[in-house]
């Protein structure tokens, strides 16, 4: 009976010692693993700065980290890769993979926001910079001036304007793209919408007018002389020789086309015009919305 | 085939140095996988302190990058060489590279000055024939065409002498003769000469049939604006005669201009196809 319970206990260590063994090679396997991680990171490291972000990338697709630092590491890395090659959608992905204990939790987070920014995905650029950044006064500083570019790419001027009231114009990082950002809210706040009936009903009216309207005067002026050489053209030979003349009827066709490409050209002369003005303006603001932050993280 | 051509010997001879570090490498590239093998070499360069294990690598990662025509890449490559470090003859190999992608890149100023620095560390004896025919190829990009006379000589006197290398000279010496050298127009004297009379630039850059035309329609936009005019149609005459005419006139010395710089291009890279058929013929061999 004794023999027995002895027996039983033995049995117990033994697999507690086991168990223990186990363990400890398993362990073992993952230090191994994520020895040789830590390794390829550093080649990665190399790689990047050559500059080949692919090749980078292609590398870390070959690790499986264990360890949830170096998880962050690689998913920071793979984001600043694609960042760099433009690919600006997966970017994003993985900056959002950091986690708040990673070092780079917080440069991730702002970078997956203007990733999404020039994208045009303003709701979900605006959600991250407003979830889960600390409340350092320096962190709030940026973030406030981002959430004011957000707006201004959105043209919600009255979020803009809110969000401006907080400009100090004194840190360092941020200072001059706010006032930079104050200059296209202005530009942006004068800029009327033409309209494209107005624009093709002064060229009908008055060949080329409509794009003097709409802001491009050159053009319009262009079109007035061809359109109007093409008139008088049309109107000696109706003078001199009548309708049926085919030295009328060719002149009169060319003015006709001239005209109508005028008026025609005129409506899509206020919808370019806009566009041009938006490009401009969304262009800039994007640009000087991602100096501070290489600024700032740098 | 060009590029084999000229690579091969260079890349044959470092494959046979250090092979148990290059054998992962080596053995991804046979297999095509190019990406995977200029990591792997990019890998060498990167844990390697030997400054010829270094270069060998860069010019196997170059090598690789020139097989799939990004020459501009295998520039960047060969740049980053450790010249001050590695060995006399790898270095000459190293700059050899530089000249040869610089000429593929089309950047035959780059390559001649590699090639003029590379002549100058290098003692003759050691240069081989092909450093001579690639000297000859990019001085014909360059339209030196008395120096690639040279350069062609002193590749095919290099060569061990037979009679295929007997015809190649025979070839040669037809080839660089002065009335077989191209003859270039000059395209400010083209667009100045429509600008006189418009068509005869063109007929000078050697399209005479659309010179003829363009003065044909140059004096038939002149004749109606006169005729209108005559018959007292003055504003058909002027904006349907005279506006046409002025904007043919403009057009017709650019034209010219144009023209005058495609003629050139076709007859430098008539000649030079030539030059590079002659030199490469039956040389693969």
């Amino acid at each position: 009976m004794e023999n027995k319970k002895e027996m039983i206990v033995l049995k117990k260590y033994a697999l507690v010692l086991l168990g223990f063994l186990f363990f400890n090679a398993v362990c073992q396997a993952q230090n191994t693993e994520d020895s040789i991680v830590l390794n390829e990171i550093s080649f990665v490291h190399h790689l990047m700065s050559l500059n080949d972000f692919n090749s980078a990338v292609f590398q870390m697709n070959k690790l499986k980290p264990t360890d949830k630092l170096m998880i962050d590491s690689i998913n920071y890395l793979k984001g600043w890769c694609l960042y760099s090659t433009k690919k600006l959608d997966s970017s994003a992905n993985y900056f959002l993979q950091v986690s708040p204990a990673s070092s780079m939790y917080i440069k991730s987070r702002f970078f997956a926001a203007y990733n999404y920014s020039y994208l045009g995905e303003y709701t979900l650029a605006e959600s991250i910079l407003q979830h889960g950044l600390p409340e350092d006064s320096s962190i709030l500083q940026l973030k406030n001036f981002e959430l004011a570019g957000i707006s201004l790419l959105k043209r919600d001027l009255p979020a803009f304007e809110s969000y401006s009231k907080n400009f100090t114009y004194r840190f360092y990082p941020i200072a001059t793209e706010e006032k930079k950002l104050q200059k296209y809210y202005q530009k942006a706040k004068e800029f009327k919408p033409r309209s494209p009936l107005i624009a093709s009903t002064l060229s009908a009216i008055v060949p080329g007018l409509g794009k003097v309207y709409a802001g491009r005067r050159g053009e319009g002026v262009a079109a007035f002389l061809m359109t109007t050489s093409m008139g008088l053209v049309t109107w000696e030979n109706f003078r001199k020789d009548g309708i049926k003349d085919p030295k009328t009827i060719v002149a009169g066709s060319i003015f006709s086309l001239f005209y109508i490409g005028n008026i025609w050209g005129s409506w899509f002369s206020v919808k370019m015009r806009r566009n041009e003005i938006n490009y401009y303006i969304n262009h800039q603001v994007l640009f000087d919305i991602q100096i501070p932050l290489r600024t700032f993280f740098n | 085939m060009i590029f084999k051509f000229l690579c091969a010997p260079f890349l044959i001879n470092a494959q046979t140095e250090q092979e148990s570090i290059f054998a992962f490498a080596d053995s991804l590239a046979k297999t095509g996988n190019f990406q995977l093998a200029c990591i792997e070499y990019e890998r060498i360069c990167f844990t390697t302190d030997n400054p010829d294990t270094f270069n060998l690598a860069l010019l196997q990662k170059s090598a690789l990058l020139a097989e799939k025509k990004n020459f501009s890449e295998a520039v960047s490559e060969i740049r980053r060489t450790k010249w001050n470090e590695g060995s006399n003859t790898q270095v000459f190999t190293m700059r050899y590279h530089l000249a040869l992608y610089n000429y593929f890149t089309g950047d035959f100023t780059t390559a001649e000055s590699v090639l003029l620095e590379t002549e100058y560390f290098t003692p003759d004896s050691l240069i081989p024939a092909k450093f001579y025919l690639l000297r000859a190829l990019n001085a014909n990009e360059l339209h030196e065409y008395k120096a690639a006379q040279n350069f062609a000589w002193k590749y095919l006197n290099k060569l061990p002498l037979d009679s295929s290398v007997l015809v190649k000279k025979e070839k040669v010496k037809e080839l660089y003769l002065e009335n077989n050298l191209p003859q270039a127009k000059d395209p400010e004297k083209a667009r100045k000469l429509s600008t006189f009379v418009p068509g005869l630039g063109q007929i000078y850059a050697g399209y005479p049939l659309e010179g003829i035309f363009n003065f044909t329609l140059h004096l038939a936009t002149l004749g109606l604006a006169a005729y209108a005019m005559v018959n007292t149609y003055y504003l058909t005459g002027y904006f349907g005669g005279l506006a046409l005419f002025q904007k043919f006139y403009f057009g017709s010395s650019i034209r010219a201009h144009y023209l005058a710089e495609k003629h050139n291009y076709l007859v430098y890279k008539k000649f030079n196809d030539q030059a590079r058929k002659i030199l490469l013929e039956n040389s693969e061999k």
